[in-house]
């Protein structure tokens, strides 16, 4: 052959190009909650959703949520800025070429990536956000959110975006603010046709009982009642829902939401940190319990079986185990590694330990103990890390369990 | 050109490459083409902002002081077996030299008295306020409470804006963690034997009652209703609730109990202004029933959808 690299190269460009055609349509996938509910009701929130929110290629900016969509520039050089919505679109871009493949076109965590990662990416669909600047159950802020771009989270597959500049992150913050208040909507909507009773499994008992008092009904006549119920108020419902979700992430811009220390961090010397190990360990709070006597996570309540969230007949899961609001098994904070997930600030620590994290069975110990004791407590987890092998004396223990002599505790 | 020459095996293996090469060119160019919609390239639409109604309140608060009043009990109508204790006595898997160390610990989803058969923790409540009634300022103080490792009361009508005062009566710390849908979740820990308690307080109505928790005692479960406004009861020990206050008229009760869910969603009651009026209600086994045998298996078949 006379030009045999030639042929390779045609060869090779035939078998990539024999490949390309189009890629299938991004679509925003359903809310597990959704897809339990009967197919008709399915739709009826699949609608409100298209109309209010549209899909992955074809947006729509709804005015009701407050998020800076982007006024059109005529002046702009770019031609797409000259339209209204532009950032909406650009976060779109964005967030498709950057964190589709972890956090999933809905922004349910679930994308291509994540299968394999533990922590597995957030779900913004409840609008769950863990690390965070404002009170328990409050929403997160715009700079909470644009934080955890920019340094990422140690301990995670969160990687820091912070190269890609202000701007881009701003617009990338704002879509996943967009994606979680969709969510929310579809979530809030999914639970309350569950509680009309529109769930497949629901009807079908519904059905069943109802036959036994009358033999000719049927399944659809059963649902077709409770869906004419629904639909009559049904813009009604889905306003109310947005309005709700609306309030939550209003109420994260509220200056009361905003957790401040009120009293300055005592200093970091040997007496706080004594007291901060004893309140660590104490039975009134009881850290060493989940957290572990030496701090490493593995507390006697990392053994207990929790409860299945809102399951009938109660029943606790089958493995043990702490389970975060996603039901995936969570693990207490390895806190001898000093690799805290939002912050190694002393005020990141005091407002984890006042506030707890949301999503999560970490409480918040904000309302029985004083800012004082929280800043002892902040000193002694930030000194754990230094503290080779120090697993405290079966005294001090609360609960009293007596330790291995040997270090491997 | 023979089949066995070198020749006519390479002018097919370039026949073949060429071919293939092709193939490719074809699929690539006979595929549809990308739309300015799939490209992302539609200008974004924005719809018209939704414009929620809210329920027109009367300009004068009508006081409802001469309002009807309506009692009931709820009973069992069938044989009731007592449900196995959540912890047995001194059995607890967590702290048992408090919980559970002198008493067990029931379970509280389907509490039926004994001696009368009636059924406790039955939330009976209107859905929307009476038309004409205009909330005003709750200043009655709640206390939920703890003790044995038990939330009491298991079932607690809150009205919005209502003060909620969490207490404690056991010497382990306890979290409360509630999971309302319109209001902001609350996690917070109690101290051991706190007698002040902590500030719970919920600003939204919800639609049903919510779940309260405690993550370190996994058994503890309590249920919160939260409405704007005051008609609603919870049925104690005995069965028996009463709602005061109520506008004369024709009303629509919804009620609720945590096994089942709604128990009758449209319970219609005939009150007049100054007069009580007696409701018994009777469910059986079957309004209760669930199903409670073995879990299907699931099989994931894609993590993808």
């Amino acid at each position: 052959m006379r030009f045999p690299s030639l042929s390779l190269a045609v060869c090779g460009l035939s078998l990539a190009l024999a490949g390309c055609g189009q890629p299938p349509e991004p679509k925003f996938a359903l809310n597990a909650k959704t897809a339990a509910l009967t197919p008709p009701a399915q739709q009826l929130i699949t609608e409100a959703l298209v109309e209010n929110f549209g899909t992955p290629n074809n947006l729509v900016a709804w005015q009701e949520l407050p998020i800076d969509y982007g006024k059109g520039n005529p002046a702009a050089d770019a031609e797409h800025r000259q339209h209204d919505g532009w950032r909406l679109k650009d976060g779109r871009d964005l967030y498709m070429v950057h964190c589709l493949h972890c956090h999933g076109v809905a922004g349910d965590g679930n994308g291509s990536t994540a299968r394999f990662l533990n922590p597995r990416p957030r779900d913004y669909r409840q609008g769950k956000f863990k690390f965070k600047s404002t009170a328990g159950g409050t929403r997160p802020t715009h700079d909470d959110l644009m934080r955890i771009l920019e340094e990422g989270i140690p301990g995670t597959y969160m990687p820091s975006f912070v190269l890609l500049g202000k701007e881009q992150l701003g617009l990338i913050v704002d879509y996943v603010r967009w994606l979680s208040m969709r969510g929310e909507v579809e979530e809030a909507l999914a639970i309350e046709l569950a509680q009309v009773g529109l769930k497949s499994s629901d009807l079908e008992r519904t059905w069943r009982e109802k036959k036994a008092e009358d033999k000719a009904i049927t399944l659809d006549a059963v649902r077709d009642e409770l869906l004419a119920e629904v639909k009559s108020a049904w813009t009604e419902t889905v306003a109310e829902k947005a309005k709700d979700v609306v309030d939550f992430w209003n109420e994260a811009n509220n200056p009361e939401n905003l957790v401040v220390p009120q009293e300055k961090r005592t200093a970091s010397d040997a007496e706080s940190i004594a007291r901060g190990r004893a309140l660590y360990l104490s039975k009134e709070n009881k850290c060493s319990d989940c957290h572990g006597p030496a701090g490493r996570g593995d507390g006697p309540q990392t053994e207990q079986f929790a409860a299945i969230d809102g399951a009938s007949p109660a029943r606790n899961y089958d493995e043990p185990g702490l389970r975060d609001a996603w039901g995936n098994v969570i693990m207490p904070r390895n806190l001898t590694r000093g690799v805290y997930r939002f912050g190694r600030r002393p005020l990141d620590l005091y407002r984890r330990v006042h506030q707890g994290i949301n999503g999560t069975p970490m409480p918040g110990f904000g309302k029985t103990l004083k800012d004082e004791q929280i800043w002892d407590i902040v000193n002694y987890v930030l000194s754990i890390p230094y503290q080779e092998g120090t697993a405290p004396a079966a005294e001090d223990v609360a609960g009293g369990e007596a330790l291995p002599e040997t270090a491997s505790r | 050109m023979s089949l066995n020459s070198k020749s006519f095996w390479r002018t097919a293996a370039w026949m073949g490459c060429y071919s293939l090469f092709l193939a490719g060119a074809v699929s690539f160019v006979l595929t549809p083409p990308k739309s300015a919609e799939a490209q992302g390239l539609h200008p974004v639409q924005t719809a018209a902002a939704t414009q929620v109604v809210a329920p027109a309140l009367a300009e004068a608060a009508v006081a409802f002081a001469d309002g009807g009043k309506v009692t009931g009990s709820v009973t069992f109508s069938d044989d009731f077996k007592a449900l196995a204790p959540l912890v047995a006595k001194g059995q607890a898997t967590k702290d048992p030299a408090v919980c559970g160390a002198n008493e067990e610990i029931a379970n509280e989803e389907l509490v039926v008295n004994p001696e009368n058969k009636g059924i406790a923790n039955v939330f009976v409540f209107l859905p929307k306020a009476p038309s004409g009634f205009k909330a005003g300022k709750p200043d009655k103080e709640l206390v939920f409470d703890q003790k044995n490792c038990r939330f009491l009361p298991h079932g607690l009508c809150i009205q919005a804006g209502q003060s909620v005062k969490v207490l404690s009566d056991d010497s382990v710390p306890h979290n409360t963690h509630t999971f309302p849908l319109r209001n902001a979740g609350f996690n917070q820990t109690v101290s051991p034997n706190d007698r002040k308690g902590i500030d719970l307080k919920y600003t939204k109505a919800e639609k049903l009652p919510i779940e309260v928790k405690c993550d370190f005692h996994t058994w503890m479960k309590a249920y919160h209703l939260i409405l704007d406004h005051p008609f609603m009861a919870v049925s104690d020990a005995n069965g028996k609730f009463e709602i005061d206050g109520l506008p004369a008229g024709k009303h629509e009760f919804t009620v609720w109990h945590e096994k089942k869910g709604y128990l009758d969603k449209k319970l219609v009651v005939e009150v007049k202004a100054g007069e009580s009026k007696a409701v018994d209600l009777k469910y059986g086994a079957k309004q209760f029933a669930t199903f409670e045998g073995p879990r299907p298996k699931t099989t994931v078949v894609s993590l993808t959808k």
